[in-house]
């Protein structure tokens, strides 16, 4: 969050983050360089080059793509999640350098114009095995770099949450297309089979870490009580930990409940920054803080602490007995709602 | 909104899954059991309608079985075909015409083109030979040796 315009909010931990990110690419490289170099003495430096940053590239997208559903399955390494849009942007320049040494190396030095060849001249597309896997990672190439120049705040709030949510989705058809252009390219001469053996499996943990995270979040998706009536149960209340928020089902959207300071609020669930679960997230200074990027909302009203703006719907609570229930209609965002008193001291952190 | 985000990024991944699957297996199945490379179309020479084949000779090197047939047409013009008898085991083959028989590389010799895939290729032979080019060399320019050389005037079958 930022009172005003900056670039990049640079903080100590995207410093980390970034300083990390680059350290362990340029040692990957470096690493790639020398083993190449020992086992190939003829190698040249820019196969070295377009080898090296195709492998890095890739290597990078599986570990952006695990990064998701593994802090779906544990929030201890939501501090991954916190600066993925710079991985992102960082695997971008390394495919595009992959791909501009490629494109200088095999089509940019005859007669005809580098994308005519690289567009005309590769492959036989009738035959699987000269398939014009290059084409394959352009289109991968053309959507990693639209996600990479989009990657900003200015485009999120320009495009709205989810627009822009849908769009970064692309990543997976990216995903895809890339299988295609290193199996059909670069894999078609591992002899050994152990880059193939490798590429599988990160398929298979990137695809199985998904399906995963998303099938253990059903019983959570499933509608409980009676949600025709005005007041809809969400659970008990010792079912929410004090500091803590949970998710619930309201209607057909997750709600946050949030249990702080001796009563319980309620909030959409969804942070005006990207979209992210405010049901996952705790209560830091005295506000429900998005797990993903830090944003902040006071659980009773809705509203971001000065100097900051943003606003979520909220929802009146009542506690039954030893149940929550949530009133079904949101309240405009900003709307300040007393929270329901809990008493006793059952479910405190 | 992201419970609905979450319930299609979940509906994407399964669908995708099977995707991901079947490129992978088709890559892996679609490979060769020897490199492929072949000269493009438009890099190859193709004799006249009216050429008519002189001599046939097979060649036999590391890693390379061919049928070498001479061809020459009413115009004067001469050209070589080569078809392989079995897929190419050598790297990067190139062709030459040379005029000293030795396993040493010559200098002076001069490129017809590249070789390889299972397909016949043919080069044109220079009208304007003022060397004396005698032999064809199959030369591995990934790995450097001579692969063989044949002697164009002393072998072959001529054909009648």
């Amino acid at each position: 969050m930022s009172s005003h315009f900056q670039a990049v909010n640079w903080n100590r931990q995207k410093y980390i983050y970034d300083g990390l990110a680059l350290g362990g690419v340029g040692l990957f490289l470096a690493a790639y360089a020398a083993t190449t170099m020992h086992r190939s003495p003829d190698v040249t430096a820019e196969t070295i080059l377009i080898r090296g940053m195709g492998l890095a590239a890739i290597v990078l997208l599986h570990l952006i793509l695990c990064i998701g559903p593994l802090c779906r399955l544990d929030p201890r390494l939501l501090p991954l999640l916190y600066n993925r849009r710079h991985l992102g942007v960082l695997m971008c320049v390394l495919a595009l350098g992959h791909a501009a040494f490629a494109i200088f190396q095999f089509h940019a030095l005859g007669n005809e114009p580098a994308l005519v060849s690289l567009l005309t001249g590769t492959g036989d597309a009738r035959d699987l095995g000269r398939f014009p896997f290059e084409l394959l990672g352009l289109a991968a190439l053309l959507i990693l770099w639209t996600m990479a120049a989009t990657s900003h705040d200015f485009w999120l709030a320009l495009l709205s949450a989810r627009i822009w949510k849908a769009l970064h989705m692309m990543v997976y058809f990216a995903y895809v297309l890339l299988l295609g252009h290193v199996g059909l390219g670069a894999l078609q001469d591992d002899r050994a089979g152990g880059f193939t053996m490798l590429l599988a499996a990160g398929a298979v943990l990137v695809l199985g870490l998904h399906l995963v995270a998303g099938w253990r979040e059903r019983p959570g998706d499933r509608v409980t009580g009676n949600q025709s009536s005005e007041w809809v149960d969400v659970g008990a209340v010792d079912d929410c930990r004090e500091g803590r928020a949970r998710t619930a089902i309201v209607g057909t959207e997750r709600v946050a409940v949030v249990r702080h300071a001796g009563g319980i609020s309620c909030v959409s669930n969804v942070c005006r920054h990207q979209g992210g679960p405010l049901g996952e997230g705790r209560i830091v200074d005295g506000c429900l803080t998005c797990p993903w990027h830090g944003y902040q909302y006071l659980p009773e009203s809705g509203s971001s602490p000065p100097p900051f703006t943003e606003k979520i719907p909220t929802y009146r609570v009542r506690v039954v007995g030893d149940r929550i229930q949530v009133h079904r209609t949101a309240n405009p965002p900003g709307t300040h709602v007393p929270a329901a008193p809990v008493s006793g001291t059952k479910g405190a952190a | 909104m992201n419970r609905s985000l979450r319930q299609w990024h979940f509906r994407l991944v399964a669908g995708l899954a099977p995707a991901a699957a079947l490129t992978l297996a088709a890559s892996i199945l679609s490979r060769r059991a020897t490199p492929d490379n072949p000269v493009p179309a438009f890099l190859r020479a193709t004799p006249p309608a009216d050429s008519r084949e002189v001599a046939r000779s097979i060649i036999r090197g590391d890693g390379v079985a061919l049928e070498l047939r001479r061809l020459t047409n009413p115009a004067g013009a001469s050209f070589i075909e080569l078809r392989p008898l079995s897929e190419s085991r050598a790297a990067d083959v190139l062709v030459y015409l040379g005029h000293g028989r030795s396993d040493a590389f010559p200098g002076d010799s001069r490129l017809l083109g590249a070789f390889s895939g299972a397909g016949p290729a043919t080069f044109a032979l220079p009208a304007d030979d003022t060397v004396g080019y005698a032999e064809l060399l199959l030369y591995s320019g990934a790995t450097r040796t001579m692969l063989a050389h044949v002697d164009l005037a002393g072998s072959g079958k001529a054909v009648p």
